[in-house]
């Protein structure tokens, strides 16, 4: 979450002799993240992230509070100048009013306050008013809607307003929608409603109020508005996410409501409300706000020893610098209940403790102990680094292309980002890349190493890694050979099957099977003391050439090795060493094997 | 005799190699091969060898012979190139040579790093059950991770116990998996693979590498967290870079933290391209009890640290690799790949 907050506006709350600077240094290093400060005129406004379980943060009092208890830990004077939050209410409250009749479903909101402001006289707000707004990014619209931005930004607890003589019957019933059912908010957009939305209808049965996210259009304030009814609630979050998300509605309200916000906050800022409304609008509040409340008030505790949190920092702090962390952000020690949702366990006081006393100011060190013993398959790591700097140097490109295809195989996402990535593939082919990539090189030749996902009834797919090589020059032995090379590289010959496709030939390879019998191990033959003797014959080539050699192959164990030297049409060269582990050959002892080649090549 | 046939041969050879015209060669093969020639000569003396050396000297004999009629044979013209005319700043002709992805250049040296100080390199699913992607690392229903806007989802059957098929939205899947393997501490794991987000932008791809480091023990605190990433940054990033850690906040750490790097350009000082001299590298924090006991590894005993970042943005924040658009690194344009 993000939030703009001017320094002048945290000041009001906040005294201290540290300049926006160093404020926007000691808060990210100890707090919420200050990304940028910006400075426009002579105010400096500091531009915040706030992560999703400090709701607590999103608000100028909120970074005030946070800023209070980090700004001493480098030295600065800081104190609080008030605490809106600790304040007389100049109202009663009361869970029936006779201006409003409510229906609540209690699991929706765990706080219904609302109270009638009479005569209102709906104008523009002061020019301070305005300023403060410009300043978060907000524009004054009239002095009504200006008060509910100002404390929703300066609090963090959003407030809505009805024009009262809007609400049928001036009576609300707040429950789940049904699906279906069409609501236009403020925005004039109309939304047809996914179902089990929090919604207020009003005594003609029609909705008023799309809860927690923005209100209806049907019952909004206007220049007409003479009476109003100030709404301040906490709803059930997950509804709120739910609704919020799946009709792309994200507003400033919705993105707090969706944290789960305090019930302490909300009288106060219906105090701090009626003030303002008194102040801007001339209005005049009811005596009795209305008030249900559907959740006990808060009381926790959470236990950690200085040796618990010691043992997690790696230092020995006291139990008294532990204690002072602890008051500065308002642990008494229970836990202060603007940390509700965030205080939960002892590693919870250990991370306070932590970041407070300043994660800069720890020592860094390397682990010793043991190192585990049960080792992982990790020589397949060291194969596929292998196969894959072999292809490099055999001037082979490495493509990463998406797992995901158009292609139906079998294994469907239920929420594709697009259609073209709807299925897991199964596997891996450069016919995309390589139709991309046709005419900006004279020739492509590529490799991949992926898994692919083989899908499997009620289970996990299996993850099988694979190997394409593709080349778009069409010289088929040159990319046999690689493959073959490869097959030498990883001390194993594995199956390929070379595939030809129009502009490119390509060879997948199941690595999954092979990575487990790679090895880098050879057989040692002794070198021979005997020269072989070589002789280079011709053939015709009437049958497969791996049938031709077999066939040469059974004629004489003394034949060590074949060699195609030249092939032209039909005819063969090859290169024939004859060899003997016990004696000198002599030209003598191969003349009869001539002889069988020879009626050989004849046969064929 | 036998330095004596060794040194005829290498004079033999480099005469051959040198000889330019097919006169010279003429002379050459008669000089050495003729009947009365050198060779012969030789050949003559070898029965008066003792018995000993006279079968090994024999051998030798003949492999000098039948190397000196192959030179001959084979040298037509000269290797080297002898000509006056010729132009040696002429470009070389080179060994075919390809391009290795930078995912795949990144990921060889962050598990190279993390090897050298004892962490084991291991592979888990990428299509994974919720229950390792976000049930057991702590992560309520609710969490908007775990909804349809951010992860992708198997079309599939849940699983009784284990829930939905997810595309991983992160590598923090291996952590209950490798505490699992192991059965017990110690663990220090480094799991690199492919994770999936419904997200496309200059700065996100839908497919992506995480790089996820898991260390469980007894004594295990933050200043060890500390230790390691400092050991990372400044072997991946130079001895030049720094790094520090800042509050954040993930359901499955605790305490959790943002760690920043200064940045390649100001180093530190704060400049145009980063957030006041730092950039972020990603999160890492002390594992959450809860992770820990999914992983049936008793909390009061062993803590542990984690961190998960992604490949290619770590990658991109080494010195001078200023890619615009995140999405280049999957476009498989040739003229891009042929650039690393």
């Amino acid at each position: 979450m993000q939030i703009l907050i001017p320094d002048s506006w945290l000041r009001e709350y906040l005294q201290t002799d540290a300049k926006p600077k160093d404020i926007q240094k000691a808060l990210s290093l100890c707090g919420p993240s200050v990304e940028r400060l910006h400075q426009r005129g002579t105010e400096f406004i500091y531009d915040i992230e706030v992560t999703t379980n400090r709701v607590d943060m999103m608000s100028v009092y909120g970074i005030a509070r946070e800023a209070v208890a980090i700004l001493p830990r480098f030295n600065f004077q800081t104190k609080l100048l008030s605490d809106p939050f600790i304040t007389k209410l100049s109202f009663k409250t009361a869970n029936s009013v006779n201006y409003l009749t409510v229906k609540v479903d209690p699991n929706l909101c765990q706080r219904f306050s609302a109270i009638l402001i009479k005569n209102v006289s709906i104008k523009s707000s002061p020019d301070w008013l305005v300023k403060k707004l410009e300043l978060v990014g907000m524009r004054g619209l009239n002095n009504v809607i200006d008060i509910s931005n100002l404390l929703m930004h300066e609090l963090g607890q959003p407030i809505h307003t009805f024009d009262y003589d809007k609400i049928a019957s001036h009576t609300m019933v707040l429950r789940e929608s049904r699906a279906g059912e069409l609501l236009t908010t403020l925005d004039t957009k109309t939304h047809k409603l996914p179902g089990g939305d929090i919604v207020i209808e009003d005594g003609s049965k029609k909705l008023i109020d799309m809860c927690g996210i923005m209100g209806g259009l049907n019952s909004a304030v206007d220049e007409h508005t003479k009476n109003v009814l100030l709404f301040v609630q906490t709803y059930e979050p997950v509804h709120i996410r739910r609704t919020s998300m799946s009709l792309a509605h994200r507003t400033n309200a919705a993105v707090l409501f969706e944290k789960d916000l305090p019930i302490e906050s909300v009288l106060p800022t219906m105090e701090k409300s009626i003030q303002l409304f008194k102040q801007l609008t001339g209005g005049q509040p009811e005596p009795i706000t209305i008030d249900i409340l559907n959740e006990k008030p808060h009381s926790k505790t959470v236990t950690a020893s200085p040796d618990f949190i010691n043992s997690r920092l790696g230092i020995n702090l006291t139990v008294n610098e532990i204690n002072t962390i602890l008051s500065s952000l308002g642990f008494t020690p229970q836990v202060p209940w603007w940390r509700k949702n965030d205080i939960m366990i002892p590693e919870d006081i250990v991370e306070e403790v932590a970041r407070i006393y300043g994660y800069h100011n720890l020592p860094s060190q390397l682990m010793s102990g043991d190192l585990p013993t049960n080792r992982s398959n990790e020589s397949e790591f060291y194969w596929v680094s292998r196969i894959k700097s072999s292809l490099k140097y055999w001037g082979f490109t490495e493509t990463y292309t998406y797992s995901l295809t158009p292609i139906d195989t079998g294994l469907k996402l239920k929420n594709p980002l697009l259609s073209e990535w709807s299925y897991l593939r199964t596997s891996l082919s450069h016919s995309q890349v390589i139709s991309e990539n046709l005419g900006r090189v004279k020739e492509l030749n590529l490799f991949e190493i992926a898994n692919v996902y083989i899908p499997r009834k009620n289970d996990l797919p299996i993850e099988e890694l694979h190997l394409v090589i593709s080349t778009t020059n069409s010289d088929f032995l040159k990319f046999k050979g690689v493959i073959e090379a490869l097959q030498t590289e990883l001390g194993t010959n594995f199956q390929f099957e070379i595939a030809t496709h129009p502009t490119y030939l390509s060879c997948e390879i199941n690595l999954a099977k092979i990575l487990p019998i790679a090895t880098g191990l050879r057989k040692f033959t002794p070198i021979s003391k005997f020269s072989p003797i070589i002789e280079d014959i011709n053939v015709a080539l009437n049958t497969k050439y791996d049938t031709l050699i077999n066939q040469i192959k059974k004629i004489s164990p003394l034949i060590k090795q074949i060699d195609l030297i030249d092939k032209y049409g039909d005819k063969l060269t090859l290169r024939l060493s004859f060899h003997s582990d016990s004696k000198q050959l002599s030209s003598e002892d191969i003349a009869p094997l001539r002889k069988k080649l020879i009626s050989l090549s004849n046969q064929t | 005799m036998r330095e004596k046939l060794l040194n005829l041969k290498n004079e033999a050879l480099a005469q051959i190699i040198s000889a330019t015209d097919p006169e010279e060669l003429e002379h050459l093969r008669a000089h050495y091969l003729g009947k009365s020639g050198v060779l012969n000569q030789f050949a003559k003396e070898l029965p008066l060898l003792p018995n000993d050396l006279k079968s090994e000297t024999g051998q030798l004999f003949n492999e000098i012979k039948s190397a000196i009629a192959d030179a001959l044979a084979s040298n037509s013209q000269a290797s080297i190139p002898k000509s006056q005319n010729f132009d040696s700043s002429l470009p070389g002709i080179r060994p075919p040579l390809g391009h290795l992805h930078p995912v795949t250049r990144a990921i060889d040296e962050i598990s190279s790093i993390f090897e050298k100080i004892g962490f084991i390199r291991v592979r888990y699913p990428e299509v994974d059950w919720d229950w390792y992607a976000f049930e057991s690392l702590n992560m309520p229903k609710s969490h908007p991770a775990r909804d349809d806007w951010e992860t992708f989802f198997v079309d599939a059957p849940e699983h009784p116990k284990l829930g939905k098929i997810v595309l991983t939205p992160h590598t923090s899947n291996g952590q209950v998996r490798e505490m699992e393997r192991l059965g017990q501490p110690p663990i220090r794991m480094i799991n690199i693979a492919k994770c999936y987000r419904r997200q496309s932008d200059v700065s996100h791809t839908p497919m992506f590498h995480q790089f996820e480091g898991l260390v469980v023990d007894e004594g295990i605190n933050i200043t060890h967290l500390k230790g390691t990433i400092n050991y990372f940054v400044t072997h991946f990033f130079g001895l030049e870079r720094k790094s520090r850690l800042r509050p954040n906040h993930f359901q499955f750490t605790e305490p959790s933290f943002e760690v920043d790097v200064t940045c390649d350009i100001c180093l530190g000082k704060g400049c145009k391209l980063c957030k006041e001299g730092w950039l972020e590298l990603g999160g890492a924090g002390m594992v959450h009890p809860n992770v820990l006991r999914s992983g049936k590894i008793d909390p009061k005993r062993y803590t542990g640290f984690a961190f998960g970042w992604g490949v290619e943005r770590t990658y991109m924040m080494k010195s001078g690799l200023k890619i615009p658009d995140l999405r280049l690194l999957y476009s498989n344009d040739i003229r891009f790949l042929n650039q690393f």
